[in-house]
C-alpha cells in the first residue's frame, strides 16, 4: 500500500504515540506497530516472517554484550559499596576551599557515576547521604542539591555507560569509538561543574558557608587514595583494553565483572545478598532494555522498507538547511521529547529517523551521538518532568519540587554551555576515538 | 482462587526463570573472560564462547522478560494516564493489554512456525560452532507464550482490582530490586 511519505510518517509516529500515551509497555507499543505495518503494507506473509528471524537477530549480537554486563558490574560496585568509598576519598582530597562539599558532591559523583553508570542511582546515593550534611553545614539547595544532580548526571558519558552502548547499538556506530569519545566531554563537564561552585561558593558565601574543615594529614590522604585505587585502576582497565585495542567492549565488560567480584571479595565486601541482589535488578534492566531493542529494530525496519527513510532524507536534504543547523533542530527535538517521556523510549524513536539525516548531511556519527547522549543526561535534569529531580524530591522530602527546579537550572546552562562548545570544537569528542588503536 | 493468587503464583514461577535469566548474565561474563585469557595467553581460541554469548542474550531477555512485565518494569509513559480516572485506567489497560495479549500470541506463532521448520529440516547454525538451529530459538516461542499468559493475568488485573494502576504498583514496589534506595543504604553504611 501506498500513503506518501506524510501519510507513512503520520501512520507509523501517530500510532505509536497512541500507544505510548495510552500506558502500554513502550515495548509492546513498538511491537504492535510493525506487526500492523507488516499487515498493511505487505499483507502479512513475508513482513511477519522477516519479524521472526529479526527478533532473533536483533538482539543475538556480541556488540550489545556490554549492556547486560556494564550493569552488573555498576550493580555489583553500588551494592557491595565499593563505590560509595570513592566519594569518601575524594572529600578528604578536596582542600579547605569556598563550596568544598559542592566540589567534593560533584568529585565523588563523577566517580560513582562513572562506577555505578547509573544516574539515577548516583541521585539516589548522594542525595540521601550528601545533602544532610551540606544542610548541616548551613549549604543551601542551589549548592547542595545542584551539585548532587550535576555529578549524577555525569554517569551516562563517561564509561562505563550501558546506555551510551545502547545508544552506540541503535546508531549503529562503532561502541569502542563511542565510549572513548565520551571521557573528555564528560571531564570538561566535571571541570565545568568544579569552576561553577568554586566561583558561585566564593561570591555568594551565605549559600555555602566556610566552615573549619578537620584537617587531613598527607598520610590519611595518601591512604585513602591507595584504598580507591584498586577501582579506578578498574575504570582504567576497561576503557584502557578498548582503548589500545586489546580487547573488544563486550570482552572489556566481562573481565569488568570478573575483575569486580575479585576486588569485591579483596575489600571483604562480598555477600551473597549483596550478588543475589545485583544479578536480579541487573536482569530487570537489561530485559528490559534488551526487549524493547528487539522492538524497536522491527520498527526502524520498518520505516526503511516502506521507503519512508528514503523519503525523509531526500525531502529534509531538499530544504537545503545547514546541517549544522540541523543538528541543532534534532537536539532540541531530543530535548523537547524529554520534557516528556524518559531516556530510552526517546532514543527509539528519534535514532531510527536522525541516523540516515546525520549520514546523509556527512555529520560525524560519533560527535553526533555524543551530543545526543548529552541532551539525553539533561532531559534528565530540565524542569519539569526531568526524572533525577523527582528521584532527588524522592530522597529529600522536606525539599519543595520548586528549590529543586530553582538549583538544576543553572546546571541545565552549563550543560548547553559544553554542548555549545562541543559543537564547536568536535575536536574534544573525536581526539580520543581518533587516536585509539585498531 | 482469586486473581491476586493467580497473579502472585505465577509471578514466582517467572521469577524462577529470571533467576536463570540473571545467573546466564553472570555465567556470560565468566566465560568470556575464559576465552579472553585463553586466547592472548595460550594462544587457543574457542569460537563457541562468542556464539553462546550471543544466543544468551535471545534467551537472557525472553526468560526475563515474563517477570519483568507482572512487576510492571518494562517501561511505559504514565504522563497521560495518571491523570485519568479510574475507569478510564481500567478501560484503556483492558484495551491495551488485549492487543499486547494478540501481539504476544502472534509472535509465539510466527516464532515456533520458524523453530519448527529448523527442527524438521534440521537446519545447522551457519556458524564454526555448529548447533541445530532449533535449540537457539526455541526461547522465542516458549518466552512470547509466556508473556502472552503474563498478559492475561494483567488483563484479568485490570478487570478485577478496584484500582488497577496502583495494584500494579504496588507489584513494582514488592519487587524493586532496581530501587536505588538498597544501595543507598549499603552505601551509607560504608561511608
Amino acid at each position: 500500500m501506498e500513503f506518501g511519505l506524510l501519510g507513512n510518517i503520520t501512520f507509523f509516529f501517530g500510532l505509536l504515540m497512541i500507544f505510548m500515551l495510552s500506558g502500554m509497555p513502550v515495548a509492546f507499543g513498538f511491537l504492535t506497530l510493525t506487526i500492523a505495518g507488516s499487515f498493511l503494507f505487505f499483507g502479512g506473509g513475508s513482513g511477519l516472517s522477516l519479524i521472526a528471524t529479526n527478533t532473533f537477530t536483533s538482539v543475538g549480537q556480541f556488540a550489545l554484550i556490554p549492556i547486560p554486563l556494564f550493569i552488573l558490574m555498576g550493580e555489583l560496585l553500588m551494592r557491595t559499596g565499593l563505590a560509595a568509598k570513592t566519594v569518601e576519598a575524594v572529600d578528604l582530597w578536596i582542600g579547605r576551599i569556598p563550596g568544598r562539599l559542592s566540589l567534593s558532591a560533584v568529585g565523588g559523583g563523577t566517580l560513582f557515576g562513572a562506577l555505578s553508570g547509573a544516574s539515577m542511582a548516583s541521585v539516589a546515593m548522594l542525595g540521601s547521604t550528601l545533602v544532610p550534611e551540606m544542610s548541616k553545614r548551613g549549604y543551601r539547595a542551589p549548592m547542595s542539591v545542584g551539585a548532587i544532580l550535576a555529578g549524577g548526571g555525569l554517569a551516562v558519558l563517561i564509561p562505563p555507560s550501558a546506555l551510551g552502548v545502547l545508544l552506540g547499538a541503535l546508531a549503529k556506530v562503532s561502541i569502542s569509538e563511542l565510549l572513548l569519545a565520551g571521557i573528555l566531554p564528560g571531564l570538561l563537564l566535571a571541570a565545568l561543574y568544579f569552576a561553577y561552585f568554586a566561583i558561585r561558593a566564593k561570591l555568594q558565601p551565605h549559600l555555602a558557608p566556610p566552615y573549619d574543615a578537620p584537617r587531613i594529614s598527607l598520610r590519611a590522604k595518601l591512604l585513602s587514595l591507595v584504598n580507591i585505587l584498586p577501582l579506578l585502576g578498574l575504570i582504567l582497565v576497561v576503557t584502557g583494553f578498548i582503548f589500545l585495542g586489546i580487547a573488544t567492549p563486550s570482552e572489556a565488560a566481562a573481565m569488568g565483572v570478573a575483575a569486580t567480584l575479585v576486588l569485591a571479595a579483596g575489600y571483604r565486601r562480598l555477600t551473597w545478598a549483596a550478588v543475589k541482589i545485583s544479578l536480579m535488578s541487573s536482569l530487570q534492566t537489561t530485559s528490559m532494555i534488551l526487549l524493547v531493542i528487539v522492538a524497536s529494530q522491527g520498527f526502524s525496519q520498518l520505516l526503511s522498507v516502506t521507503g519512508t527513510t528514503s523519503a525523509l532524507v531526500s525531502t529534509v536534504s531538499e530544504l537545503d538547511v545547514h546541517p549544522l543547523v540541523m543538528v541543532i533542530i534534532m537536539q532540541l527535538i531530543v530535548l523537547l521529547l524529554g520534557c516528556f517521556i524518559d531516556t530510552i523510549s526517546i532514543m527509539l524513536v528519534a535514532i531510527p529517523v536522525f541516523m540516515p539525516l546525520v549520514l546523509a548531511f556527512g555529520i560525524d556519527p560519533i560527535w553526533f551521538s555524543i551530543l545526543i547522549l548529552v541532551q539525553l543526561e539533561l532531559a534528565g535534569i530540565t524542569p519539569p518532568f526531568g526524572v533525577l529531580l523527582f528521584v532527588m524530591k524522592g530522597v529529600q522530602q522536606h525539599l519543595k519540587i520548586f528549590e529543586i527546579y530553582k538549583a538544576a537550572l543553572p546546571i541545565v546552562v552549563i550543560q548547553l554551555l559544553l554542548v555549545a562548545l562541543l559543537m564547536a570544537f568536535p575536536a574534544i569528542v573525536l581526539t580520543l576515538p581518533d587516536l585509539m588503536m585498531r | 482462587m482469586s486473581v491476586m493468587r493467580l497473579y502472585r503464583g505465577y509471578e514466582r514461577f517467572a521469577a524462577v526463570l529470571a533467576a536463570i535469566a540473571a545467573f546466564l548474565i553472570l555465567a556470560m561474563s565468566f566465560w568470556i573472560t575464559y576465552d579472553v585469557v585463553t586466547r592472548t595467553l595460550f594462544d587457543f581460541a574457542s569460537p563457541w564462547a562468542f556464539d553462546l554469548a550471543e544466543y544468551a542474550l535471545v534467551w537472557i531477555t525472553f526468560l526475563g522478560a515474563p517477570w519483568v512485565l507482572l512487576q510492571d518494569r518494562h517501561i511505559r509513559i504514565e504522563l497521560l494516564t495518571e491523570q485519568l480516572p479510574i475507569g478510564a485506567q481500567r478501560l484503556l489497560g483492558i484495551a491495551m493489554s488485549t492487543l499486547a495479549f494478540f501481539v504476544c500470541l502472534l509472535l509465539a506463532w510466527i516464532t515456533a512456525e520458524a523453530a519448527i521448520g529448523y527442527y524438521q529440516g534440521d537446519a545447522m547454525m551457519p556458524r564454526i560452532w555448529r548447533i541445530p538451529k532449533v535449540w537457539p530459538y526455541l526461547i522465542l516461542p516458549v518466552g512470547s507464550v509466556l508473556l502472552g499468559i503474563a498478559f492475561v493475568l494483567r488483563l484479568a488485573l485490570y478487570f478485577t482490582a478496584p484500582n488497577p494502576e496502583a495494584a500494579l504498583r504496588e507489584r513494582a514496589a514488592a519487587g524493586q530490586a532496581s530501587e536505588p534506595e538498597a544501595g543507598a543504604i549499603e552505601a551509607k553504611e560504608a561511608l
